[in-house]
């Protein structure tokens, strides 16, 4: 019989101690990520961006950390308040997150940083074909794919040399135009000219050469 | 003396088989099944040379064909159209045939085409060489095409004597199929021209009303008399087309300035 009791009475002791701890867990605050530096706000492809955290709990021994990124890699130890990231090859805003853990509680912080790609961007006419023949008044209707890992500014037409027309970046990355004739007669070269966003100076051109044969139009144009 | 004559005709008959044993092999002859011939190209020019335009395209065009007639010679021929446009007039226009054959042309085969000269056809509507900018972008374009008219072998054949009257031209033409099938729906269409120098040296001054062929079955041949006079300049020289009215294509053409062709 007292054996019995005993028992239950150490039972009772763990069950209170379990109860003493689901109170600590509700009772007890996250970590706070006060702040996150970052040694770069923009990199080069590869280039290395230390990253540092600074966490606040009332056991900062006890905190543990965890560090993710959409890109790039981290040199190990990636456990501390602070972390060596490698950009990577594609340029863009990356964005590195932090999760930072008591024995109980967590929090999160994120900051981005821009990788820039020092690259042209690729610029591809996919109509008309060089040596296309168009009879005057007829329109020429430009279909180009142009993109860039860090967006683009501009994508503009130029005919032998002369902007025609311009347009702002597309998320497709697909851009039409459509190019009046009415004044054109004989060979021109059609160039497609984009810029990447930020980098002024950084374009990338393709060029088609195409004929126009002129006309005199006919009664009403029909 | 009768026997001897009689005795002759045997033995030439001995060593010369009937007209009716005669083999059809001639490439030429109506009544070979396999019989065709080589086919003829021809360009259609509408142009208007008022100089008022300022635009040198009409020009560039005729030039063009100039320098395709000297390549191909009579493998060519060449009929250039004149008509007004919306702006200009063209003292060399011969309304209302002409301008009744461009539109057909611009808008009976393809609703989506527009008028502007010059425009240039080859052996019908669906072969269009539209504006110009050289007399060489013209030819670069013409070439293939032409080339392409004159690698098809033709199943029509023509002939005629042509008479070359005062102001025209009248005679009889007849027309043949060759090969083994027969055709439907042709027209026979007369074009008188004159030559106007660097306006056109084909430059059309007369037409007839289309002449109706209807059917010609394989073999056969059928003729017409015609009778087309110039009604703006001169008569120069006939052009006679035969057309499929299904498609606008021309099939055989002739050309000549009087006798037998």
């Amino acid at each position: 019989m007292k054996k019995s009791w005993l028992v239950i009475g150490c039972l009772s002791l763990l069950a209170c101690r379990q109860v003493g701890e689901i109170i600590d867990s509700v009772e007890a605050e996250a970590p706070v990520i006060s702040a996150m530096e970052f040694s770069d706000s923009q990199l080069l492809p590869l280039d290395t961006l230390l990253a540092v955290a600074r966490v606040i709990d009332e056991n900062p021994a006890q905190l543990s950390y965890e560090w993710k990124a959409a890109g790039g890699s981290f040199i190990p130890p990636t456990d501390k308040d602070s972390v060596y990231w490698i950009a990577p090859l594609s340029g863009g805003s990356y964005t590195l997150t932090l999760k930072a853990a008591n024995n109980f509680k967590s929090s999160e912080k994120s900051k981005s940083v821009l990788v820039v790609n020092p690259g042209r961007p690729v610029v591809s006419i996919e109509s008309p074909r060089g040596g296309s023949i168009y009879v005057q008044t007829e329109p020429i209707t430009l279909k180009v794919k142009a993109y860039h890992d860090n967006g683009l500014s501009y994508v503009r037409v130029l005919v032998n040399g002369r902007e025609r027309v311009r347009d702002g970046a597309r998320s497709d990355n697909i851009y039409q135009f459509s190019l009046a004739t009415d004044s054109l007669s004989g060979d021109y070269w059609l160039t497609v000219e984009a810029e990447v966003f930020g980098q002024a100076e950084n374009t990338g051109r393709d060029s088609v050469r195409v004929r126009v044969e002129g006309i005199i139009l006919g009664k009403g144009n029909k | 003396m009768k026997p001897l004559i009689w005795a002759s005709l045997y033995i030439f008959s001995l060593f010369f088989p009937g007209c009716s044993d005669l083999e059809r092999d001639n490439p030429l002859d109506p009544a070979n099944p396999s019989s065709f011939r080589e086919s003829v190209a021809v360009a259609e020019a509408f142009v208007n040379t008022n100089p008022a335009a300022g635009v040198p395209y009409n020009g560039e065009a005729l030039r063009a064909l100039d320098s395709l007639k000297t390549i191909f010679g009579d493998r060519l021929l060449v009929i250039q159209y004149h008509r007004n446009t919306r702006d200009f007039t063209d003292s060399l226009a011969v309304e209302p045939l002409a301008e009744s054959r461009y539109s057909a042309y611009t808008t009976e085969y393809d609703d989506r085409r527009f008028k502007g000269v010059p425009d240039i056809f080859i052996n019908g509507p669906r072969e269009r060489i539209q504006g110009a900018s050289s007399a060489a972008g013209v030819s670069d374009r013409a070439l293939p095409l032409i080339n392409a008219v004159l690698s098809e072998e033709c199943y029509f054949t023509m002939e005629a004597d042509i008479r070359a009257e005062k102001g025209g031209f009248s005679g009889r033409v007849r027309v043949a199929r060759l090969g083994n099938q027969s055709a439907e729906n042709l027209s026979l269409l007369f074009v008188v021209t004159s030559d106007q120098g660097t306006a056109g040296r084909y430059s059309v001054s007369g037409m007839a009303p289309p002449v109706a062929v209807d059917r010609l079955s394989a073999g056969s041949y059928r003729g017409f008399d015609f009778e087309v006079s110039a009604r703006n300049g001169r008569a120069d020289r006939l052009f006679i087309l035969l057309i499929s009215d299904d498609a606008g294509r021309i099939e055989f053409a002739l050309s000549g300035d009087g006798g037998g062709i």
